[in-house]
């Protein structure tokens, strides 16, 4: 219980801008230059959908529980139903300017994959995902010897749609193999605030609690399909 | 066209009537509009004004009643040779044959905002179906939404109170209203 410190909100809650918009989501708006074309996979409840229309960006969004599909719709955002890891592969190359995966990677079934095809299909890719190489989580599973359960990964193991952990280094190494060019990064705190820009990536591996990435593809395009 | 009154459709002008002919066409479309559960809860196997069978090609059960009632009055209010130019016209209709048989290449490029929506229990056109179109609109660049609303109403769920149905539609038409500039009223 050392380890989880009660808070009345969940940590994205807490962590709004005045506007009411979560932080990470006004991160990745910002990283979203103006009238572009956006594919949002796994948008959610269409919040982050929401604030890019209203920096006139042309927003799309795939996502995979009903519930939040028809929420979105009834929000007037053009979004379908949709799974990331099979539903990608049909979209034409360079259909987007930029394809948002916040939150999800670590719940699909080949993140590998994911990551190519959003590369082949925006001119960039953004991905935000909680951080496994956090402080609490290695020291959680030193500790207790279980899998770790923070305020923002509260399911059990056996309860969790997240099936692909990674830590910040793993995400660098992805990005190595899938030939994805880093752009820029943020890693955030547990509230949702930026790490401070110029520390070393061995710091943000340990202090934050989620990370973003802008993404372009190398030169060589992928070779899938 | 089976009904010899059809007269290969001079009936107007020889004065008859395929009343049967359509009654029965509409029969048979009738059930689609329905579904297996909606149907069972409906009529079930109960018997129509009696407590036992007759074992006659009588009208026994219930839901053979209704139907006859749907094909009778459909007649009323219907033209037989409406429906089946109706009916050839969407056999022949095929976009995608327009377009190199890609159905995509129909939406390339078109500012027209789309809304798909579908039920669960719609078995005239279903989800997978719907799925094709959403898939054709996305590989056309088009700017789609798509919804599957859970239903045991089949087909005809968009005829009837559906309060996810009326916040989707209007949701969607408020936003393509304020894109076009037109605000939503009240």
């Amino acid at each position: 219980m050392l380890l989880r410190p009660k808070r009345d909100l969940t940590m994205a809650d807490a962590a709004r801008a005045p506007d009411g918009a979560r932080f990470d989501h006004r991160l990745v708006a910002a990283m979203v230059e103006p009238r572009s074309r956006v594919l949002d996979v796994g948008c959610g409840d269409g919040e982050l959908l929401r604030l890019l229309e209203q920096r006139g960006v042309d927003g799309r969004g795939i996502e995979l529980s009903r519930e939040g599909v028809n929420e979105c719709v009834a929000k007037g955002l053009a979004v379908i139903q949709g799974d990331a890891d099979t539903d990608l592969a049909d979209y034409p190359d360079d259909a987007f300017d930029y394809v948002i995966l916040s939150q999800t990677l670590q719940a699909t079934r080949r993140p590998r994959e994911v990551l190519e095809h959003m590369l082949r299909i925006g001119r960039r890719a953004i991905i935000s995902f909680p951080n496994f190489g956090h402080w609490r989580i290695r020291l959680q599973l030193l500790l207790n010897g279980a899998m770790p359960v923070t305020d923002n990964l509260p399911d059990s193991w056996y309860d969790s749609p997240n099936i692909h952990f990674c830590t910040i280094k793993d995400f660098r190494n992805l990005c190595q193999v899938a030939g994805a060019q880093m752009e820029k990064s943020v890693a955030l705190n547990p509230w949702g605030r930026p790490l401070r820009l110029n520390a070393p990536y061995w710091f943000w591996n340990l202090f934050g609690e989620q990370a973003v990435f802008l993404l372009s593809r190398k030169e060589r395009k992928p070779a899938i399909r | 066209m089976a009904d010899p009154e059809w007269r290969q459709g001079r009936y107007l002008v020889e004065g008859a009537n395929p009343r049967r002919g359509l009654a029965v066409a509409r029969m048979g479309a009738h059930i689609t509009y329905l579904s297996d559960a909606a149907l069972h809860r409906k009529f079930g196997r109960k018997f129509q004004d009696r407590t036992n069978p007759t074992f006659s090609f009588d009208a026994d059960f219930e839901v053979e009643s209704y139907l006859r009632h749907q094909g009778i009055t459909f007649v009323e209010r219907f033209d037989a040779n409406s429906y089946l130019y109706l009916t050839r016209a969407m056999d022949y209709f095929d976009l995608a044959a327009d377009y190199d048989g890609v159905l995509a290449n129909a939406f390339k490029g078109t500012p027209t905002r789309f809304c798909v929506i579908s039920f669960t229990s719609d078995w005239l056109f279903p989800t997978t179906d719907s799925r094709a179109i959403v898939h054709a609109l996305n590989a056309g660049l088009a700017r789609v939404s798509f919804a599957e609303i859970v239903t045991d109403k089949g087909h005809d769920a968009f005829l009837l109170e559906e309060p996810e149905l009326s916040a989707i539609v209007r949701g969607f038409l408020d936003s393509a209203g304020a894109a076009r500039g037109l605000a939503p009223k009240g």
